[in-house]
């Protein structure tokens, strides 16, 4: 993950005042964390482009507002994840559900299963890129707004309450989308593991 | 849920960071700067504004403070010469106020209105010819030096005012 152990206040204000030093200083310190955080969350690339743009502008312009807290990674982190959900609720946003660039969970299975021929062996890291890439692809397939739930709650720690209120929706609407989706992922990634008899998720019962 | 799938979902985190097409980053570095660019235009605007503001004020304060003064009993007052005097004095501080004021302004720019390029010689023209009936034997008396003085410090808000209008038309 991107670090900022060399990112301070300093190199912020610079930025704000122009220094173009400072604005690719900043933007090669956290261009790949705001492009891996959007494309995870909207499942498009051209959308995380935009999303990546928008959020070093806000960081520009917003600069002066930066307090320290949670550090420069945490705030361009919620600059772009704030971003992120403006381009989930834009009216231009296609709801896409089906398979997303054309690549299935099936298909995951099968990069998986090549990752690990092409090595030669079976060996744990050829497998992991495989079943690496069978999840992001089961994560793209998702209706936008159910992905951008999962990643909220399964990798950036966010509450339901935190994340309905991010989205301008209820706590309860943001653990129904968990509910789905985690139903959704479950068949593409584990067929065999439980279908429509499958436990309650465990994400709705762990509501923070 | 099976542990099968919670370490699925586990996984999530380790997914690999991904890197934007090289291509991006000059459109990005261009739109900061932009954006670094507007923002101190916006503060300098901003900064002008509220001196601006301030200016407007001392001037009106200082009207003020003469159409006081026109109602208050001499007799209950310092001698006439000396309030005459201090009111003077009042008036050049407050017209080197504005003149401080103008030289922080941008310079006029070339392409301005017709309208207002005239407006703007006018005004000048019209603190000119005050400055020259100033330091003529004909402003010798302190009532007469007061009054011009008053006109100078009304003009040069007009002009502060008019300048500044012009600079912030060329914002955007």
């Amino acid at each position: 993950m991107s670090g900022d152990s060399h990112i301070d206040e300093a190199l912020l204000q610079r930025a704000r005042d122009g220094d173009r030093q400072a604005h690719a200083a900043l933007y090669r310190a956290f261009a790949p964390m705001v492009f891996t955080l959007a494309y995870r969350m909207l499942g498009s690339r051209a959308a995380a482009e935009d999303v990546l743009q928008d959020s070093f502008v806000e960081v520009i312009r917003n600069a002066a507002a930066f307090r320290g807290d949670g550090g420069v990674a945490g705030w361009i982190k919620r600059i772009a994840i704030n971003k992120a959900l403006s381009h989930l609720r834009s009216p231009w946003v296609s709801r896409r559900t089906g398979a997303v660039d054309g690549i299935d969970a099936w298909q995951g299975r099968k990069l998986a299963e090549d990752a690990a021929e092409r090595s030669g062996r079976s060996d744990d890291q050829a497998y992991r890129l495989g079943r690496q890439q069978e999840l992001a692809h089961a994560l793209a397939a998702l209706s936008a707004t159910a992905r951008a739930v999962v990643w909220l709650h399964g990798v950036e720690g966010y509450t339901h309450q935190e994340i309905g209120r991010l989205m301008g929706r209820s706590t309860s609407f943001s653990k129904t989308q968990l509910s789905r989706a985690y139903g959704e992922l479950r068949e593409r990634l584990d067929p065999m593991d439980g279908g429509e008899e499958a436990e309650p998720c465990l994400g709705v019962l762990k509501t923070v | 849920m099976s542990g099968r799938f919670e370490d699925r979902l586990s996984e999530l985190k380790a997914l690999p960071e991904l890197e934007p097409r090289a291509e991006l980053e000059p459109v990005v570095l261009a739109a900061m700067s932009r954006a670094a660019a507007t923002g101190q235009s916006r503060s300098y605007w901003r900064y002008l504004a509220r001196v601006a503001a301030l200016g407007v004020a001392i001037g009106a304060g200082a009207l003020l403070a003469m159409w006081a003064a026109d109602f208050e009993e001499p007799s209950e007052r310092t001698p006439v010469a000396e309030e005459t005097d201090a009111a003077y004095f009042d008036l050049v501080e407050q017209t080197a106020q504005l003149e401080q004021l103008l030289a922080l302004m941008p310079a006029p720019r070339r392409a301005m209105r017709a309208g207002t390029a005239s407006t703007i010689v006018g005004l000048e023209d019209r603190i000119a010819l005050i400055d020259a009936v100033l330091e003529s034997p004909d402003a010798a008396e302190p009532e007469y030096r007061e009054a011009l003085m008053r006109d100078r410090v009304e003009i040069m808000n007009a002009l502060v005012n008019v300048r500044y209008a012009q600079s912030r038309a060329f914002v955007f």
